[in-house]
């Protein structure tokens, strides 16, 4: 594969819930082992645009390509067969099953469930707290744990595209730097990231590139130092 | 009072309860139906037995393996046939609800029509009777609680050690979630449905020996099965086993005290008393 290649592409979709439009022509990409953020505010249509990739919503116009092949129309089973996969916002890790059961889950994929032991070394070995509470149920694990538990549980399946929905949210500062420290990790292991973030200083402290959303429409891209220097940004985002 | 023979018969219909009551609860738990079809899974069950033990003559192992396969496989066609589409609507709780009801009064009387109104008997399965001190019991009734246990026994290690099972569960606790994953819902609502299905005949052809086989076996079986489900817990696989045999014990001891007209006053007061007192049931966490 040509290495200037996007890894996964978002070619100017629409995509909505009933007959709500909510995206807009929306367009964004993600190369190899890159670090991309999805900024914009509450509502905006961040969470939309990965419910689109991971194909829990259809997209009404545009496409999607993973490696070059059309992603969008594939049922969300065979998106994370493919190695893109979602890790929603609010965690929603199984309650009442354990850690283990909770990776396990994460790979449920038939080539995942082969190699799930592999699978598991590598995420308790990114996650050392896991693998403490392996017997324990995700519903008694602190807010940290069970975000923890939900990226690990994204990762058990491999993928080669992680999209992680709101990581910060509801965490106290200490146990956000705890969960952005994995990102660059992951990263090393040969998976690409996009990141959902209201937490703009957050996501460019870690992130190569940024799309700022608005309204549903891609309003700005850039890298993370272009982001954080505009003026508007600064204004609208960051309060300076 | 002979409390030791009340417990051992509490438990054998306890056991039948269970077995009902599970398979319901992995629906409700899993899909969110309450199958009112429920019923008409152990009536097949029932007639597939009778057919291949009494008409084909086979081994009453195969017989019942048979039973259960075939029974199965109708609970998997019935869920891709019927269920499915109404499952794909936006508004599907209620129409689901109406369609299984239907489904039990077509499946009545289709059997009615095929196999006519007169009982149907099958002989027992095991013949021998013990007696242990003041207790007697039945080969046959000593089977049904061991058949449940062993099913139980596979339903826990399954639920908790396979692919399928940790899908389920997953699938029953956020769907939402579990499609992330990649687990294919519609997949693993087939399969609940099927062991459910499955789970209604082993039922059937543990009682049929005992009771007789008819189009409206299955009414009360069912009826006695959603007093379990309220009673354990909606969509606890464990609490429809706990509760299986509390009711099947209670029946039992509440008869020996009153009298047998009162069993269906005590299970369905039990069920009344459940849903003022605890309505999420001993172990649900969903409210009845």
């Amino acid at each position: 594969m040509d290495p200037r290649q996007a890894l996964l592409e978002v070619d100017r979709i629409d995509a909505g819930y009933g007959d709500v439009q909510a995206l807009w022509g929306v367009s964004l990409d993600l190369r190899e082992r890159e670090i991309v953020a999805l900024l914009g505010s509450n509502g905006a249509g961040k969470t939309t645009i990965l419910r689109a990739i991971s194909g829990l919503i259809p997209t009404w116009g545009g496409t999607i390509r993973f490696e070059g092949q059309a992603l969008d129309r594939l049922a969300p089973s065979e998106i994370v067969a493919r190695g893109v996969v979602h890790v929603p916002e609010g965690r929603h890790v199984f309650p009442k099953m354990t850690v283990l059961e909770n990776l396990r889950a994460g790979a449920y994929t038939a080539a995942a469930w082969r190699r799930q032991r592999e699978s598991l070394a590598e995420v308790f070995d990114l996650f050392p707290r896991l693998r403490e509470r392996a017997g324990q149920y995700a519903g008694t694990l602190s807010g940290g744990e069970q975000q923890m538990l939900a990226i690990a549980r994204g990762l058990m399946s491999g993928p080669r595209v992680l999209l992680i929905d709101e990581p910060s949210l509801g965490l106290a500062p200490v146990i956000v730097d705890a969960v952005y420290a994995t990102f660059g990790r992951i990263r090393e292991l040969g998976c690409a990231l996009v990141i959902v973030e209201q937490n703009l200083q957050r996501a460019l402290a870690v992130a190569d590139r940024a799309y700022v959303v608005t309204h549903g429409r891609v309003t700005m891209a850039g890298t993370s130092q272009q982001v954080a220097a505009d003026p508007e940004i600064r204004q609208a985002y960051l309060g300076m | 009072m002979n409390i030791g023979q009340l417990v051992i018969d509490g438990l054998v219909a306890g056991a039948m309860y269970a077995i009902m009551a599970s398979g319901l609860s992995l629906v409700w738990g899993t899909v969110g139906i309450l199958n009112f079809a429920h019923g008409e899974f152990y009536m097949i069950g029932g007639y597939a037995l009778y057919f291949t033990l009494v008409e084909l003559n086979a081994n009453p192992l195969l017989a019942v393996i048979a039973a259960v396969l075939v029974t199965f496989g109708i609970g998997a066609f019935v869920e891709m046939g019927v269920l499915r589409w109404l499952l794909n609507r936006r508004e599907w709780e209620l129409p689901t609800l109406v369609a299984t009801l239907g489904l039990s009064v077509f499946l009545q009387n289709l059997a009615l029509r095929s196999f006519g109104a007169t009982d149907k008997s099958v002989p027992y399965l095991f013949h021998s009777v013990y007696h242990v001190g003041r207790v007697t019991i039945a080969s046959q009734r000593v089977a049904i609680v061991a058949v449940a246990v062993i099913a139980f026994a596979l339903l826990w290690g399954a639920m908790r050690f396979t692919r399928f099972g940790i899908g389920l569960r997953a699938t029953a606790q956020d769907r939402d979630a579990a499609t992330l994953m990649g687990i294919d819902v519609k997949k693993i609502y087939l399969l609940a449905f099927a062991i459910s299905a499955a789970l209604a005949a082993l039922a059937a052809t543990m009682l049929s020996p005992i009771f007789s086989i008819n189009p409206w076996m299955g009414a009360r079986p069912l009826l006695k099965a959603i007093v379990v489900v309220v009673l354990g817990g909606m969509g606890s696989i464990e609490g429809a086993i706990i509760g299986g045999f509390g009711l099947g014990i209670i029946e039992s001891i509440g008869v020996a005290l009153v009298s047998s007209e009162w069993e269906d006053v005590i299970a369905f007061g039990l069920l009344i008393l459940t849903l003022w007192l605890k309505p999420s049931g001993l172990f649900g966490t969903r409210e009845a």
